[in-house]
């Protein structure tokens, strides 16, 4: 509880007439709200009951729904199919355009280097770019909820003018809610944004460039987190901005009528001096908590990490040292926290002496010059002897207590509505942190360099000439993360880090140039660490090519697939996983079915899977339930299904056996599929015509052979035909196989 | 409220009948007020009854010491919160707050008593000198109105003066409070760490991070738990007690006035008809504990999902928080009408009344006083603060899952969907059961059941050894129980039956105590052929992402080199690099016994038994003869 001066005396020395219109106003909204107390058990046992009519969904149609996730609408817009408290709702969504992403570009320029989050023209400029996506037009439903919330914001003020404190919690509570439905509303149309920007398609893949190339890490913490308490700043902001400006505008003209010219020449005096004090003694709140919601993102990243790896951790033992690291990530954090208090006890002291007490003095001091001014007068006239001298200074007090009380209450409000907007600048000073941190997001994401795209080839991938190496924060960038990683008292090893990425630029390959038609098989050897998977990363067009050469490779899904070393379990069902990248309405678009599905698992050994798992519906989460072959041969039927013209597959079989290997490098070949293999396998070399060997000795150096000359083809045209004899022979075989393996598993017996 | 009395009673019986009871007023003030205070008691207790006799909760137990005489009515304000609404605040919160309450100040003598001690004080004092300062107000105005220029002025600097400890009080209070949350917090995360990562003193390595994601349904994303759920409890924690411990001493003292104002009736008549709106308010008062459990899981959610930037599904789980987000809006919205109803006008418009009867009755002894207004406000704040209590019930709740499933993993207790085959009585004869986990030199299972944590049994019963230097070779298809294996010796899996004897875990020391350089270290790297990896990265104390900078080779030999690095007795090895030759080699030097899963039959030959498995539920055990075996398999791939 703040210590509030009484505020009854006002109330209880109302004239008359005011109070009969205050009994008045109280017995109508007594008679309004009875009518709603009474009816609201009434609408609400109905409205119980309803909801326990519904037909709750059945679990099919809740599978069914999560399932499908979303339905396509004719005008480009998807529906979103939630399921919530035993029901399904739908909620609407359009794509952001690129176009809009391109206009907004404009608006965003990167952060100067040491750029410190303070109320200036910068603050204004990120915010007006950041509101420029959260109010999109003027008659967005945002712009709408704002103007109402304005409007029940003046509203109240004028009633309290009207009627002292007749306000009422009932506008009170409208407001806060309305305050709440702006706050979500503009989180979720900056969250669709920043969304659709982050997770963009290739080429753009912002999701994967923005660590290496922007330098930011732990996006899910802006995205989720910081959004949040930035919309929540804002929507409270300025309604605490709007609310006490308007108070004191008003109340100041108020007051000035009855201090007169020079009273409110003091007034604004007053005003003045503490505005400069208080600038004075703030701290940079807004740094601070900057630097708060990244301390929070590393310690929640740290803390994803040991969820997400747990097993490898788990095989380790290394809980303990898990923990230390957290608790040192925690205690940054908390000591960041603690070191923000203490700084706000000076504050506040300061703020709350201020305004609370140092502004109702010069309140008193202000009312008190004309009340001393006219007993001077009276004393004079009192010395003349007047017999009703009695009376009178009856009559002056009554007087005098009439004046203090109008002005008291002025003062108060005025002193309620300065200690806000005080208050305010705390929390405008915290929201220009957040706007920063936001702003870098979404700056960052805007000005990442255009991803040079692969020019278009339908039916070869040819690298001309093309430098692979690690690429490196841009330098504006660069300049920008470093200045944030100075900013706070971090071990020195960090700062070191980001040194030695800017001077990490190593290429791994130079110079590489090769042509790979389709039906060419091309297999990418070299020891460990010698930039084989960068080679992949090229292709793919993760990395940029560097070096001046160029890349060419057939555009669309159906261009070129990567099956990285890490298989991906995508969260959803056993359909889902094989369908990966594709989502269900995709596959029920393109007309495939659960048999050719059977087919593909089938082809890699997977066919026991749906059975084992109770069907193409179940939800788990795969990365646990698939052992490491399992995972890597579902990666592979992931190629299978999508049938693309290219397939880089890197080292994605290293924990299948080379028998089903073997399998599915043949089946692959048979449906037309160009393999770009990266191994270390030799057995593997067998299925290629290609070999491109990474010498790795620091150099950049490869070489590039043909598997097998022309004779050797010939040869294997030779033995396609001595094969096709033995299959006749194959039931034979079969039998001797058998007996091979029982041999295999139980002769040491 | 000095409305004049119009209403006189007309009639003789009546003013018989009031004089009569005028005159035995005492003895039915005494019967009313003993009648009160057990009613009060009664229904603390029925409140309370659900709770264990021996956990009584900190808080409430320093709210009734502060109450003195007055302590029953503590409970009639408090006694809306005791209704039992699923996952309000109810008896089960209780039990869950006083658990966690146990954890966050463990003694009287810890950091966060003092604190809280501190915090008390300081609301008391603040108190006080909020009296006195409304007094000097008063004392202004009276020497203004009065015209006084020297009283003016003096009281006006100390005015000046009494701001200073005034604000001083307010700044520390609010500073105690943020550091109270802090100390909670850090309470609470040691504990939880303690628990999910292990904890030095506790030799047992239960591993519960692995086993909570892994082996339980019951918690989606800890991390959120631990990170943001814990940190708005102990916000609301730190908060609630200055929330209700002020408007519950206002009930108190405002109760007591009104009892001396205005009689005990005036009381019970106040109490009832207040725990008659009360009970209406709490039926309409939506479960918000709930909603803010949900909200916090839902956030936890579409966190998990935008960490695996999953597009679809992160805007699916953004379509749910906004959508709860918005009903639960709609409903405070409502929620906050009716509170207003019954609170500010029902209420004040008793508190009128209540203080009106001395005026229409004109009962001896008695002083109108503006008690009722003050008494309504108080049981308004109370009102409000039981908005406040659902909130930390939905966050108790989330924090206590959290808890009582990590306790339940360390006690193997599992709640995970299993799969149909589960519920065949063979295999769910075997579920049941609990196998033992011995410490021995070697590594020997006993008739152990390989079962995944979803219940499909891999392997029935599972016999073999491993002796320190006979190295075992592992195969067999994917998906039958190769990994699963590690995970049962690893102790992540649960051993379901038979015996499991294993070499204890090696003891970590850290490097310095073990005397081993970074000179060694680089010897190590060497083995494994990585030493240029020091000078590419930039020496030894670089700090980054290693899961992005090296490759998957990589990640392998550094791998290795921490098995060379830890010289374990016995080690378990998925899929080892090339160069696996050497690299076993010298860890046979070390006397490290190795086991292996590997599909090459290059590694063959440093094996000397194996365990094969057909991926039917069967298995082979015996010596390994890798060159006969080679033989065999080169013939097996010519026929194919």
């Amino acid at each position: 509880m703040a210590i509030r001066l009484p505020s009854t005396a006002a109330l209880n020395n109302l004239s008359p007439k005011s109070r009969r219109s205050l009994l008045v106003a109280f017995f109508t909204l007594l008679l309004l709200l009875r009518n709603r107390t009474l009816k609201l058990p009434g609408t609400l046992l109905s409205r119980l009951k309803r909801v326990a009519s519904r037909n709750e969904i059945t679990q099919e149609e809740l599978a069914q729904a999560l399932q499908q996730v979303y339905v396509d609408e004719p005008d480009g817009s998807k529906t979103l199919l939630v399921p919530y408290q035993g029901r399904i709702s739908k909620f609407n969504i359009t794509p952001t355009s690129d176009s809009t992403f391109a206009k907004n570009a404009k608006l965003f320029p990167l952060l100067p280097a040491g750029q410190k989050p303070n109320l200036d023209k910068a603050f204004l400029r990120q915010l007006f770019a950041i509101l420029k996506i959260v109010f999109p037009s003027w008659c967005s439903k945002e712009a709408l909820i704002l103007a109402s919330h304005s409007f029940f914001l003046v509203l109240r003020t004028v009633l309290s003018v009207a009627v002292a404190r007749l306000d009422g919690r009932i506008v009170r509570d409208l407001i806060r809610h309305l305050q709440s439905t702006l706050c979500l509303k503009m989180g979720a149309r900056l969250t669709h944004y920043t969304d659709d920007l982050y997770l963009s398609h290739s080429p753009d893949l912002r999701y994967y460039r923005v660590a290496l190339e922007g330098g930011l890490s732990d996006v899910d913490q802006y995205i989720t987190s910081d959004i949040h308490s930035f919309c929540e700043g804002l929507a409270q902001v300025y309604g605490n901005v709007l609310k006490p400006s308007l108070d004191l505008v008003l109340f100041t003209s108020q007051l000035s009528r009855s201090l007169g010219v020079r009273g409110t020449a003091m007034l604004f005096l007053n005003y003045y001096v503490t505005a400069k004090i208080l600038r004075a003694v703030t701290p940079a709140f807004g740094r601070l908590a900057a630097v708060e919601a990244r301390l929070e993102g590393e310690y929640r990243a740290g803390m994803g990490r040991v969820g997400r790896e747990s097993e490898e951790v788990a095989f380790y033992g290394g809980g303990l040292r898990e923990r230390s690291i957290l608790m040192r990530a925690y205690m940054r954090l908390i000591k960041h926290v603690n070191s923000i208090y203490k700084i706000r006890i000076a504050y506040e002291w300061t703020e709350d002496f201020l305004i609370k007490y140092l502004w109702s003095a010069a309140g008193y001091c202000l009312i008190s010059i004309p009340v001393f001014l006219t007993r001077v007068r009276s004393i004079g006239i009192q010395a003349t002897g007047d017999p009703r001298a009695h009376g009178r200074v009856d009559n002056e007090v009554a007087n005098r207590t009439e004046t203090y009380i109008s002005s008291r209450r002025l003062l108060l409000s005025l002193a309620d509505a300065g200690g806000r907007l005080m208050y305010v600048y705390k929390d405008l000073l915290e929201l220009a942190g957040l706007t920063t941190r936001l702003y870098t997001l979404l700056s960052t994401l805007h000005n990442l360099p255009r991803p040079v795209v692969p020019s278009d080839s339908p039916d070869t991938v040819a690298v001309r000439n093309v430098d692979v190496g690690v690429p490196t924060v841009a330098p504006a960038f660069a300049a920008a993360a470093s200045d944030t990683a100075e900013d706070i008292s971090v071990s020195p090893s960090e700062t070191e880090d980001s040194g030695a990425s800017k001077t990490a630029n190593t290429v791994l390959v130079r110079g590489l140039s090769f042509e790979l038609k389709t039906g060419e098989h091309l297999m990418i050897t070299g020891s460990n660490g010698v930039g084989k998977t960068a080679v992949a990363r090229v292709l793919a067009g993760l990395w940029a090519a560097q070096g001046g050469g160029d890349v060419s490779r057939p555009h669309g899904k159906r261009g070129v697939f990567v099956v990285p070393q890490r298989a991906y379990m995508v969260t959803g069902t056993l359909l889902d996983q094989i369908i990966y990248p594709d989502s269900y309405p995709q596959f029920v678009a393109s007309g495939r079915t659960h048999d050719e599905l059977m087919q593909i698992l089938a082809a890699v050994n997977l066919a026991y899977l749906p059975a084992r798992e109770g069907g193409w519906s179940t939800r788990k989460e795969w990365r646990d339930v698939l052992s490491g072959g399992e995972k890597q041969r579902m990666a592979m039927a992931r190629v299978f299904y999508h049938r693309p013209r290219f397939a880089v597959l890197d080292e994605c079989t290293s924990a299948v056996s080379s028998d089903v290997e073997g399998r599915m490098y043949e089946h692959a070949k048979s449906l037309g599929i160009t393999l770009i293999t990266i191994s270390l396998r030799p057995t593997l070399m067998r299925y290629h015509t290609q070999l491109l060997t990474i010498a790795g000795d620091g150099t950049g150096r490869w070489t590039l052979k043909r598997i097998g000359t022309a004779e050797e083809r010939m040869d294997m045209d030779r033995e396609i035909v001595s094969l096709e004899n033995r299959l006749a022979e194959v039931e034979r075989w079969e039998t001797r196989v058998k007996e091979l393996e029982r041999l295999l598993s139980v002769q040491e017996l | 409220m000095a409305v004049q009395s119009t209403l006189r009673p007309s009639k003789e019986r009546i003013t018989q009948l009031v004089q009569a009871y005028a005159r035995h007023r005492p003895i039915v003030q005494r019967v009313l007020t003993a009648g009160f205070v057990v009613y009060c008691i009664t229904s603390t207790y029925r409140g309370l009854a659900a709770r264990p006799a021996s956990s009584s909760s900190k808080r409430r137990g320093k709210g009734k010491d502060d109450g003195g005489s007055a302590k029953p009515r503590v409970a009639v304000t408090r006694s809306p919160s005791s209704a039992s609404h699923p996952l309000q605040v109810d008896a089960v919160f209780y039990q869950r707050l006083s658990r966690i309450l146990r954890i966050v100040i463990p003694s009287l003598r810890s950091k966060e008593a003092l604190l809280l001690f501190m915090h008390s004080s300081l609301l008391i004092f603040r108190t006080v000198i909020s009296l006195y300062v409304a007094a000097l107000d008063g004392k202004i105005v009276a020497s203004l109105v009065r015209a006084q220029p020297v009283s003016f002025l003096l009281n006006i600097l100390r005015w000046l003066l009494v701001a200073i400890p005034a604000t001083w009080t307010n700044s520390w209070l609010s500073y105690v409070q943020n550091k109270l949350a802090l100390a909670y917090r850090t309470r609470l995360t040691q504990e939880v760490m303690r628990q999910y990562l292990g904890d030095e003193h506790d030799p047992s390595d239960l591993k519960v991070f692995y086993k909570l994601a892994n082996l339980d349904d019951r918690i989606k994303n800890p991390d959120q738990m631990i990170t943001h759920d814990i940190q708005r409890f102990s916000t609301h924690l730190a908060a609630i007690y200055a929330n209700v411990a002020k408007p519950v001493l206002d009930v108190i003292l405002y109760n007591y006035q009104l009892s001396q104002n205005v009689g005990a009736e005036g009381l019970v008549i106040l109490t009832v008809l207040v725990q008659a709106s009360a009970a209406l308010l709490r039926a309409l008062t939506p479960p918000f504990g709930q909603y803010t459990a949900t909200t916090a899981q839902l956030a936890g959610n579409l966190r998990h999902t935008h960490s695996r930037t999953e597009k679809m599904l992160a805007e699916r789980e953004f379509a749910a928080k906004m959508g709860h987000e918005h009903r639960v809006l709609r409903k405070r919205w409502w929620h906050g009408c009716a509170e207003e109803g019954i609170v500010k006008w029902l209420w004040g418009s008793f508190g009128l009344c209540i203080c009106a009867i001395p005026v229409f009755f004109k009962l001896p002894g008695v002083a109108a006083l503006d008690m009722g207004g003050r008494t309504e406000d108080a049981f308004g704040r109370v009102m409000y603060s039981y908005k406040d209590l659902s909130e930390l019930a939905g966050y108790t709740s989330r924090v206590a899952l959290l808890l009582e499933t990590m306790e339940d993993v360390r006690k193997s207790k599992f709640d995970k969907a299993l799969v149909s085959s589960a519920s065949i009585e063979e295999n769910a004869k075997i579920l049941k059961g609990r196998g033992v986990v011995e410490l021995s030199e070697e590594i020997q299972f006993e008739n152990v059941p390989i079962v995944t944590p979803n219940g499909d049994i891999l392997v029935k019963s599972l016999s073999f050894y491993v002796k320190p230097g006979q190295h075992l070779l592992i195969v067999g298809p994917n998906g039958c129980g190769k990994s699963s294996l590690f995970r049962i010796l690893g102790g992540l899996w649960p051993v379901y039956g038979g015996t499991v004897r294993k070499p204890p875990a090696d003891d970590k020391e850290d490097m310095e105590t073990r005397g081993i350089t970074d000179d060694d270290l680089l010897e190590i790297l060497a083995l494994v052929q990585m030493e240029h990896i020091v000078e590419r990265e930039g020496g030894w104390d670089v700090a980054r992402e290693w899961r992005d900078a090296l490759s998957g080779g990589d990640q392998q030999k550094i791998a290795w080199a921490r098995l060379f690095y830890h010289k374990p007795k016995v080690r378990d090895l998925s899929c080892p690099p090339d160069m696996e030759g050497m690299m076993m080699d010298h860890a046979t030097r070390l006397g490290i016994t190795l086991l292996t899963v590997s599909h090459r039959p290059s590694l063959w030959k440093y094996h000397s038994m194996i365990l094969q498995y057909d991926g039917q539920g069967g298995y082979v055990f015996t010596k390994l003869d890798a060159e006969k075996r080679l033989a065999f398999q080169q013939r097996k791939r010519r026929s194919t």
